[in-house]
């Protein structure tokens, strides 16, 4: 009996060689451009989309050759950035803080390649470190919740405990406080591991929770698990605020709106540099001025934003590029 | 029939012949073989794709460390599952145990960091196994005292080490240079990479110095069962625990004892981590080492020398699986998650082939 | 060999059927018929091949070679399915009856032709199986769960599931083993009944006794092989013994002294424990729940002394505390909560207290433990045959060299061990459960009596172990006993009880209610004491 399993594999296995595709590699001119992606993985319809979407959109427009990867865990990101590196890819894009380590490793052994991490700063020369100003951005969403609660009580969700999304949250509240300084902000992280961007289930059940406590609107920073708020939010019909991509889409009349914060721009733009031979290694701070991030409009919200609201808004937009109002930064704070 | 029954029949008990290694682990190809067909759904050849598995794996020092990295901390948690299941437990909480025991070394370095070498390293090594032995210690004493079901109890214990772990890395030792949520570097003194040679035999890998202990410590243990009668004991009541008590075998204590050595080798991965390779606690620095020690321990049917191989071969599907993604177009990362399920169900199924063929010894009288 | 019954109507027909197990043949070309109307007793020893002849009949192997003839016509028997389509019914060993359900409920389960959503509790139905009942003078109390009812009557009820299936030919596999004598008694009165109305009946047993009494022919197993069909008045039991051993059995005789030694061996005062501490948990997984049920309804009262060279017989219907005596002599401590502390109780080995001993400690004394349950109280099933020698005597200092367990010295001494008390097959290195249950049993009896022990806790020594075996157990127990040591002796046979003791006392509901002396000895009259029809 094993004796005939063995047989049978060795001759199925032998079979298969037969068809073995002797695909040689095409020689091309093109830029070759590697994208990791964070665990969220690219259909996290946030975060991660935004990256893919904005690399997607250079491989059309620019005519370069785009290869993106996944990290199954912690321990693999270097090993795709180096596998990467030695297949002499043109620029390695990084995607999340947690590619720090690994790019700063990487890019310092492999000089010549050209490296961009998101979300997080290495300073090497080959390296270009794409930051955004978040609490900016959650500052205007913040605003806008307090515009449209009627019971004087809001909702965070952020996903993981980590200080970026403290950033969002101390944005959010400001933007709150701002607007009306009595509102009462419910404040909760689905989990503390890796696997909170990854958890809609439990994103769902906190915000119910937050809703049933009297919550009109949640502001969600959680990456993959934000669905879950948008089912409660249909459920409950009441409002939540995506972020990162322009999530309007996923419940519409739902979502209020997104924060975003335009990775895809700062994604295309990089590799556009690249291929202008314009590249710069450096930390790039992408804000409100220069639409890193915003707040997005579009046919699926326009409904649920009134033109005075949108006015509203606006204005604080203005001053908040011009330096009249001072959105407090946790980064800062605590340093 | 005949002749495999025969086969089967002399290879029935441990033994560390090739023989039974390849009986034992035909469950692990058969899964991988049904896994690889799998990929001609979307149109990939299957031989190809094994070949970037094993050119993955093997194919520079670099790649053959980082499997072996993985090889070392699969080996921890095999033996930890394995020892508690040869006690008659199953322990599903590796992963908790490794974390503490990961969270107790650098709380350590952190309190006393000026500790001068080499008592550091005893120092360090004891914590961290402390650490982890009394993580195991708990669901053992309620399973033996309190008759509480350690599955569940394990399972509760990995979340509340989770919980308890992150506070402490975020909120109490976190490292200022970063944003992520690891811990503060531990200082050189509690760290062998300076005078590691295994890693400088993988250049750039995480490979490290714990892998000889890996390997040091599965053959204690397979010394431990065959030869010491506290392994004898432990067998006994597992198996047995009615006859183990007629025996006079103090079947709690040994409960205990199992568990307690149980998260004894679950540290060894936090311990690989820790002090071999990155020097700080890095959230998520285990891909689920418990969980895929439980495959590892369950492919070699809990044999100490036999979760050497199978940690080696999970350690390079685990690191083939990423690498997948990389090299072809249609497979993704999550390859990697049906392959560990189908190889489980590949060692289900020759378990059940086993139990067929021993059917006919016993039914006769 | 059969062709002297010609002159019968055969039923069944056997001809040259084989069985191969691996690379031993469980059956080598046994051929014999069976007639119509009578009842056909197969003996052989353990692993003979018995038991698998008759489980390729019903179905549950298939026989290798070889073909079966019923009524003539040739058949094929591939499930029990096909079985029931022949007319076919086994009651076997273990009843397989539902515990939760009523007696009644029980024979309705069983139905010919059901569909899946009739509903079974139908009054033509109940009717029937009422009148089948009484067509065989079954009493039957209906109403009562399968749990509730001595294993007597819960035979009756599986024999009536297969009459009301109308089967025609009943196989039954040791049937009378976990009867008491008066049950047995009835049991075979039962048979001659079944036998009266036209019923095919074929026994498999180890009780020569029995056979001589109700079967009209008997075929004799040995070795796989069938040696051949005899009419029963044709042999006494010490021939049919003989054929089956292929030598002469001599059931070695006491020699009974007047208690050879004044000397209190083992002794039990006022043990006094006022619930079972053990049901309903594990340790009780061996006998069925309904069992643990009835235990928890009464208390213990444990009271008597062992004489060294004595051997002291304990009889009693199972489940009347007979295990938790064992346990109770065995871990002490496990029962401190249920002991009734105020009367004094005393446990006193070879004059040391072993009232708050670990069970560790009574093992280090010369003690010798039959468990009442071999396979799951006295070995490891998966184990190895000499790591199972060492079991309970695993601390011994002499298994060990520099601190480890010496196996190479196991190996040689169980082989050894093993050789003397003739188990089969003649290696040591098998798992412990691929043994046939009489081998088990003389592994057990020979890694127990190699320490040469002063007190030896028999249960059940010989239970479902075949004549050859039982003589030789037998006779180690005596040269033990004469050697000085105590023997406590629990036995549900009453034949063992009576050729061996020097006393017999009567456990019922926890309590010794009897005490006879071996000038005492009357099998009815302690199957009444068992059996509680007899104050």
């Amino acid at each position: 009996m094993f004796r005939a399993n063995l047989l049978g594999f060795l001759s199925i296995f032998s079979l298969f060689l037969f068809f073995m595709p002797f695909n040689t590699l095409l020689a091309t001119e093109r830029l070759k451009i590697g994208l990791v992606l964070d665990k969220g993985g690219k259909d996290d319809k946030s975060f991660n989309s935004a990256a893919f979407e904005g690399a997607s959109l250079a491989e059309k427009q620019l005519g370069i050759e785009l290869k993106y990867v996944e990290a199954t865990d912690v321990n693999s990101l270097e090993n795709l950035h180096r596998q990467f590196a030695k297949k002499n890819y043109d620029l390695i894009i990084g995607v999340g803080f947690a590619q720090v380590d690994a790019v700063k490793k990487i890019s310092s052994q492999f000089p010549k390649v050209k490296f961009a991490i998101v979300d997080g700063e290495v300073t090497n020369p080959n390296v270009k470190s794409l930051l955004f100003e978040e609490h900016q951005g959650s500052f205007l969403v913040g605003a806008l919740a307090a515009m449209k609660t009627k019971t004087g009580k809001v909702g965070y969700i952020g996903g993981m405990d980590i200080p970026l999304i403290r950033r969002f949250s101390k944005g959010y509240i400001a933007g709150i406080k701002y607007v009306s300084p009595k509102t009462q902000i419910l404040e909760n992280y689905i989990g503390v591991s890796g696997e909170a961007w990854n958890n809609p289930a439990k994103a769902k059940e906190l915000a119910l929770n937050q809703y049933n406590q009297g919550v009109e609107v949640i502001f969600v920073a959680a990456g993959a698990s934000n669905s879950g708020v948008f089912d409660a939010a249909e459920e409950k019909k009441k409002l939540a605020i995506g972020v990162d991509s322009n999530q309007n889409w996923i419940k519409p009349g739902f979502i209020l709106t997104s924060m975003l914060k335009r990775v895809d721009r700062a994604v295309f733009s990089t590799i556009e540099d690249l291929k202008n031979s314009k590249f710069l290694a450096g930390s790039q701070r992408y804000g409100l001025k220069d639409k890193g991030v915003d707040y997005s409009l579009d046919k699926y919200n326009e409904k649920l934003i009134s033109n005075e609201e949108r006015k509203k808004l606006e204005t604080i937009k203005e001053d908040i590029i011009k330096g009249k109002i001072q959105v407090p930064d946790y980064y800062l704070e605590k340093k | 029939m005949n002749p495999s029954n025969l086969f089967l029949k002399k290879t029935s008990h441990i033994s560390s012949s090739f023989l039974y290694f390849l009986r034992t682990s035909s469950g692990f190809f058969i899964g991988l073989f049904f896994a690889l067909l799998l990929t001609l759904i979307v149109g990939e050849n299957p031989v190809h794709i094994f070949l970037i598995i094993m050119k993955s794996a093997f194919g520079s020092a670099y790649d053959l460390g980082l499997t072996l990295f993985y090889t070392t901390s699969l080996i921890f948690t095999g033996l930890s599952v394995a020892i508690a299941f040869r006690g008659g437990l199953f322990n599903i909480g590796a992963e908790g145990q490794l974390t503490m025991s990961a969270l107790g070394m650098v709380g350590f370095a952190y309190l006393f960091p000026e500790i001068p070498r080499p008592f550091s390293y005893v120092a360090i090594f004891l914590v961290g196994s402390l650490c982890g032995a009394v993580w195991a210690f708990i669901p053992g004493y309620l399973k033996a005292f309190r008759d509480s079901h350690e599955v569940i109890v394990t399972m509760m214990l990995n979340f509340v080490a989770a919980g308890i772990s992150s506070y402490v890395i975020v909120n109490v030792i976190p490292n200022q240079q970063s944003q992520n949520p690891e811990s503060f570097i531990i200082s050189d003194s509690f760290r062998t990479n300076h005078f590691d040679f295994i890693n400088t035999l993988f250049p750039d890998s995480p490979a490290n110095l714990f892998l000889l202990l890996a390997i040091f410590t599965a053959i204690m243990l397979y010394l431990f069962f065959e030869k010491t009668l506290l392994g004898y004991e432990l067998k006994v009541s597992g198996e047995n625990p009615l006859a183990a008590e007629r025996a006079g075998i103090p079947v709690k204590k040994m409960m205990i004892i199992a568990m307690v050595l149980s998260g004894l080798f679950a540290s060894g991965s936090g311990m690989n981590e820790v002090m071999g390779f990155s020097g700080q606690f890095k959230m998520g620095f285990s891909p689920e080492f418990g969980f895929i020690g439980i495959a590892v321990a369950l492919m070699s049917n809990n044999n100490p020398l036999g979760i050497m191989v199978s940690a080696f071969l999970m350690g390079a599907l685990h690191k083939g699986a990423s690498d997948l993604d990389f090299e072809t177009e249609t497979i993704t990362r999550d390859f990697s998650k049906i392959l560990q399920a189908m190889i489980i169900f590949g060692v289900g199924f020759q378990y059940y082939l086993n139990k067929k063929f021993f059917r006919g010894e016993n039914g006769s009288h | 060999m059969a062709s002297s019954f010609v002159q019968k109507k055969p039923l069944i027909e056997l001809k040259q059927v084989s069985k191969k197990f691996g690379t031993r043949w469980a059956n080598e070309e046994v051929s014999f018929v069976v007639n119509k109307g009578q009842i056909h007793g197969l003996i052989g020893e353990n692993g003979a091949g018995k038991s698998t002849i008759m489980k390729i009949l019903f179905g549950l192997y298939q026989a290798d070679q070889g073909d079966i003839f019923i009524n003539s016509a040739k058949v094929n028997i591939r499930s029990p399915l096909d079985a029931f389509k022949h007319k076919i019914g086994m009651v076997h060993q273990h009843f397989m009856l539902s515990p939760a359900h009523t007696a009644l409920e029980n024979i309705l389960l069983i139905q010919d032709h059901q569909r899946p959503f009739e509903i079974y509790s139908q009054a033509t139905k109940i009717e029937k199986i009422k009148a089948k009942a009484k067509e065989f003078n079954f009493e039957i109390p209906w109403n009562k769960k399968v749990s509730e009812l001595p294993v007597g009557i819960q035979q009756r009820i599986e024999i009536l599931k297969l009459l009301n299936l109308e089967h025609e030919i009943l196989i039954f596999d040791e049937p009378t083993a976990v009867l008491t004598p008066l049950e047995i008694e009835e049991f075979l009165n039962q048979l001659q009944q079944l036998k009266q109305k036209g019923k095919t009946i074929i026994l498999i047993t180890h009780k020569l006794k029995e056979v001589k009494k109700v079967c009209d022919l008997v075929t004799v197993f040995k070795k796989g092989r069938c040696l051949g069909t005899f009419p029963t008045e044709s042999l006494s039991e010490a021939q049919m013994a003989e054929l089956m051993v292929g030598r002469h059995v001599a059931f070695q005789k006491r020699n009974f002294r007047k208690f050879p030694s004044a000397n209190i061996l083992l002794r039990l005062k006022n043990i006094l424990l006022k619930k079972n501490p053990t049901s309903g948990s594990s340790s009780n997984a061996f006998t069925n729940e309904g069992k643990t049920e009835k235990e928890n309804k009464f208390h213990f009262n444990f009271n008597f002394d062992l004489l060294q060279g004595e051997i002291l017989g304990i009889a009693g219907i199972e489940g009347n505390g007979q295990n938790e005596l064992i346990d109770f002599l065995l871990n002490p401590t496990k029962y401190k909560r249920y002991l009734d502390s105020s009367q004094a109780p005393e446990y006193q080995l070879t004059g040391d207290s072993f009232l708050t001993k670990s069970s560790q400690k009574i093992r280090e004394k010369a003690l010798a433990i039959f468990p009442e349950d071999r396979l799951h109280l006295g070995s490891i099933p998966s184990m190895r045959a000499f790591e199972n020698f060492i079991l309970g005597y695993q601390r011994k200092r002499s298994w060990q060299q520099g601190g480890l367990l010496s196996w190479k010295k196991i190996k040689e001494i169980s082989q050894e061990r093993f050789n003397t008390f003739q188990v089969e097959p003649k290696i040591n290195n098998l798992s412990f459960n691929s043994y046939s249950g009489g081998n088990q049993q003389k592994m057990v009896v020979a890694r127990e009596l190699f320490h040469s022990p002063d007190f030896i806790l028999a249960a059940h020594p010989t239970r479902g172990v075949d004549i050859g075996a039982i003589e030789l157990i037998h006779e180690q127990l005596i040269q033990a006993q004469e050697r000085g040591a105590g023997i406590l002796l629990i036995s549900s046979e009453l034949d063992e009880l009576t050729k061996l003791s020097d006393r017999i006392l009567v456990i019922r509901e926890g309590k010794f209610v009897k005490s006879f002396i071996r000038s005492e000895f009357d099998e009815c009259e302690i199957g009444e004491y068992m059996l509680g029809t007899k104050e």
